[in-house]
């Protein structure tokens, strides 16, 4: 059984634990919790990897790696995600647990020290950061937002999104605009870090073999546990009422052979905190969310029309979204049989074997998540940035109360916001 | 037979069926999954073999082809079975290995069941097959796509001139067009024969029901494994370099070393081990090149390194985006000309090997990966935990003599892929 605990170590810190003593290994996280979009989008996206490159007492990549390799090969990397409607920057690491190797004792505390170092205590010339290192990550991050387009198998749906919630802070990209991170200096990039270090929220999180104390006492003896008077509230969950119209449809013509078609659509009211999410989630899931759903067994294997085709909840935002890969001439077939299977749920063809292997889908994807550290770590990122709490064990116990008619339910509140297909124009 | 890693706090239990099955029980205590996994030795790279006397040259993708066609049987598709009880079911081809797992929180027999059934009975008509190519076909066009993929098969092309692990996997859609009924029986008969297969079970099950139902559900008759070619074999690279363009925003590349394959006898474990140490220590992103390098922007955080091995081959990968390839390549190379005359020094030597031990180590916490690993470790002869003992054998000379095999001439090749 995991033991999970969550608890404000001071104003504006908040440490989520995860107790058990089957993993080897541990995975903890410092990052900030900042609203998404603005002016700073771009110095936010850059700050980490910046922060990554050196600290006052470990100033270079060498020294840092050298750190990690006497850690028994700790890993920190730098963290920009989109947290529902937050931006969550700072660091994720991942380390074997101190009882597995002989000597390792304190290796727990060694990398929390070096997280801390990382996000309080960076290597600074002049009272600003290191100009060397600033120019070499706001290089990396004018690569970064130009190479989102390379796999379209991301680009696609993160285009969606764009297009779908352009006038909403979601809807920002999250490494900022090219405009912005080519004015980025390490003056500027100071005085941000700096904002952004009264501002935000700080979460921690732990999961690994040590109990709460054990983890809490740790924090407390670095900068982590200061308290943050001035920070931000976070912002609540806003999902959009229905799109009024006909839905939109925007084509991009790529230089690539598989076209990638994309549909967006808004859930009526189920998020993480709104709405009914347990029902909403076993409609995505017999809708398209494993190999025995209607998109799977319709669109993939009835038809033939694509390799994939899936439907994701995404919860954190109250919006769904239907992926998938096909032939440039199958773009009305593909669209409207993805729709007909929408239709199927709304009017209730849905069959008990559906419903019942939708809720054993669920079951075993979240009862696996509780083996995953790195997945724990970001459900319960999930949670936090939305201002709640419940378990995986929760969630599976709401959706096997989940009937018909709350799936219907889902199904008729969901509406189509947007069609986006990403069309191939490789010679 | 039962094993145990007291240090690691790991045990395993382990049976060869008389069919010649190998059944292995990975216990992992307190975890919500069970994770099982049904492997042939069987790849892409076997793609031409004698059974009975003949000769088949098979057309390039059959394995993957027959990976997708497994699912398939008489009384239905074995996703739909899977989807009754929850569990999560995939299948993989990689060059030297097919395979097919499923994870669960309950209703674990019945899931091993579905499993062991569907992989142990072919079902193929000329009906099926056709629909196949049109899902395969475009999973092809989804891999034309990626970049990533595209720079990896560019390298191996560029390292050999003859090794079947020169062909994608899952072939093109010209070859898949050749596929019929009869070559995946053929492909069926020769490389799924419970001699050539391993069942690994991670997670909680009873060991000895395991093997009951692995005995009741697997062939009792298991056929002669076919003799596999894979050409011809030279120590010179193929091709120095191999270039493509993409949509893509920057260069990107992978930089290979052949290495030479395992030598008869050679613990396959422990060359995994050496030729990562060695790759990790020249430029591993832990190592003095790595800061160098990314300092200068040759290398960004994507930069990776790996080993591969698979049989009558070996190779050191390293790559990533670059703003300029030809310099990244010709500084790697010129440390591993250094490493391999000055040897390494012990310090960085040390955490290194340390860092390597505590990687290895993190895959016992993942099922899948510690599955998987143990099928490739079991079908060497091997198991994976024991890499922790192998570890300790491994010295600076041991590292030094890798190095001047890399730093031979020719030795090594660059895939790049330049925006259009």
């Amino acid at each position: 059984m995991q033991q999970v605990t969550r608890k404000k170590l001071a104003e504006g810190v908040h440490l989520t634990c995860v107790t058990t003593p089957k993993f080897k290994r541990a995975v903890i996280r410092t990052v900030l919790l900042l609203p998404l979009g603005g002016e700073d989008s771009a110095l936010r996206a850059c700050l980490p990897h910046v922060l990554r490159r050196g600290t006052r007492a470990l100033p270079d990549l060498r020294a840092i790696g050298e750190a990690l390799d006497g850690l028994y090969g700790a890993r920190i990397e730098a963290v920009v995600r989109r947290e529902g409607e937050q931006l969550a920057v700072g660091f994720l690491s991942d380390c074997i647990d101190e009882s597995c190797a002989p000597g390792a004792d304190g290796l727990t505390a060694g990398v929390i020290r070096l997280l801390a170092e990382l996000l309080y205590d960076p290597y600074t010339q002049d009272g600003a950061f290191c100009p060397d290192y600033t120019a070499g990550e706001r290089e990396n991050l004018l690569d970064r937002i130009a190479a989102q387009k390379n796999d379209p198998r991301v680009w696609a749906p993160l285009r969606l999104t764009q297009l779908m919630c352009a006038d909403e802070p979601y809807g920002q990209p999250v490494h900022g605009t090219k405009e912005q991170a080519e004015k980025i200096n390490e003056k500027k990039l100071y005085a941000a870090y700096q904002r952004a270090l009264d501002e935000a929220q700080l979460e921690l999180f732990y999961c690994g073999p040590l109990a709460a104390d054990a983890v809490e006492t740790l924090f407390a003896q670095t900068p982590l546990a200061q308290s943050r008077p001035k920070a931000l509230p976070l912002l609540p969950t806003v999902v959009l009422p229905q799109p009024a119209g006909e839905a939109r449809e925007v084509v991009e013509e790529e230089p690539v052979t598989q076209a990638k078609l994309s549909l967006g659509f808004r859930t009526g009211g189920a998020s993480l905190t709104g709405g009914d999410p347990a029902a909403y989630w076993v409609f995505q899931t017999l809708y398209g969310g494993s190999t025995s759903s209607k998109l799977f067994l319709n669109v993939r294997e009835k038809q033939s029309l694509c390799y994939y085709a899936s439907a994701q909840f995404i919860a954190p935002k109250g919006i769904m979204m239907v992926n998938s890969g096909i032939e440039n001439d199958k773009f009305a077939v593909a669209r409207d049989e993805i729709l007909r299977q929408l239709d199927a749920c709304r009017e209730g063809d849905i069959t008990d074997a559906e419903i019942d292997g939708a809720r054993r889908t669920l079951a075993t994807n979240w009862g696996a998540m509780l083996d995953d550290p790195l997945t724990l770590e970001r459900y319960w990122l999930g949670q936090a940035a939305a201002g709640t709490m419940v378990s995986a064990e929760e969630r599976i116990a709401q959706v096997q109360t989940v009937d018909r008619a709350r799936i219907v339910a889902a199904a008729q509140a969901t509406t189509l916001d947007l069609v986006y297909l990403m069309k191939g124009a490789a010679k | 037979m039962s094993k145990v890693w007291t240090a690691l706090r790991e045990r395993m239990e382990e049976r060869t069926l008389e069919n010649g099955l190998r059944v292995c029980y990975l216990p992992k205590e307190g975890f919500s999954k069970t994770f099982a996994i049904l492997a042939t030795n069987f790849g892409s790279v076997d793609a031409s073999f004698t059974i009975d006397g003949e000769r088949h040259d098979t057309p390039a993708g059959v394995a993957h082809f027959l990976e997708h066609k497994m699912f398939e049987d008489e009384d239905g598709n074995a996703l739909q079975k899977f989807a009754r009880t929850g569990a999560s079911p995939n299948a993989f081809t990689s060059h030297t290995m097919t395979a097919y797992h499923f994870s669960c929180t309950d209703r674990f027999e019945e899931n091993l069941e579905i499993l062991l059934k569907f992989v142990f009975t072919p079902y193929f008509t000329e009906e099926n097959v056709a629909k196949e190519r049109g899902i395969i076909g475009q999973e092809i066009g989804m891999m034309d796509d990626t970049p990533s993929w595209r720079l990896f098969c560019g390298l191996l092309e560029g390292l050999y001139r003859n090794h079947p692990v020169r062909v994608p996997i899952a072939g093109s859609v010209e070859s898949i067009a050749q596929i019929t009924p009869e070559v995946l029986y053929t492909c069926h008969r020769a490389f799924y024969s419970p001699k050539n297969m391993a069942l690994i079970v991670c997670g909680t099950a009873d060991f000895d029901e395991i093997c009951r139902m692995a005995a009741q559900f697997s062939p009792a008759e298991a056929p002669e494994i076919g003799e596999r070619h894979y050409g011809d074999r030279r120590e010179a690279v193929n091709e120095l370099t191999v270039e493509r363009q993409m949509a893509v925003s920057r260069p990107q590349f992978l930089l290979g070393f052949k290495d030479t394959p395992l030598a008869a006898g050679e613990s396959r474990l422990r060359r995994a081990l050496l030729g990562e140490l060695a790759v990790r220590i020249l430029c591993g992103d832990t190592a003095p090149l790595y800061a160098e390098l990314y300092g200068k922007r040759l290398i960004g955080r994507d930069f990776d390194t790996d080993y591969m091995l698979f049989p009558e081959g070996a190779a050191a990968i390293l790559g990533g985006e670059s703003r300029d390839p030809e310099v990244a390549r010709a500084a790697i190379e010129r440390e591993t000309a250094r490493l391999a005359r000055e040897g390494v020094e012990q310090a960085l030597f040390d955490r290194m090997k340390k860092a390597l031990y505590g990687l290895w180590l993190r895959v016992l916490d993942v099922p899948e990966a510690y599955a998987r690993q143990q099928a490739a470790a079991i079908f060497a002869g091997e198991d994976y935990a024991d890499f922790a003992a192998l570890c300790d054998t491994i010295s600076p000379q041991d590292v030094q003599a890798v190095y001047a095999r890399w730093a031979q001439r020719d030795r090594s090749s660059m895939s790049v892929i330049r925006p259009q």
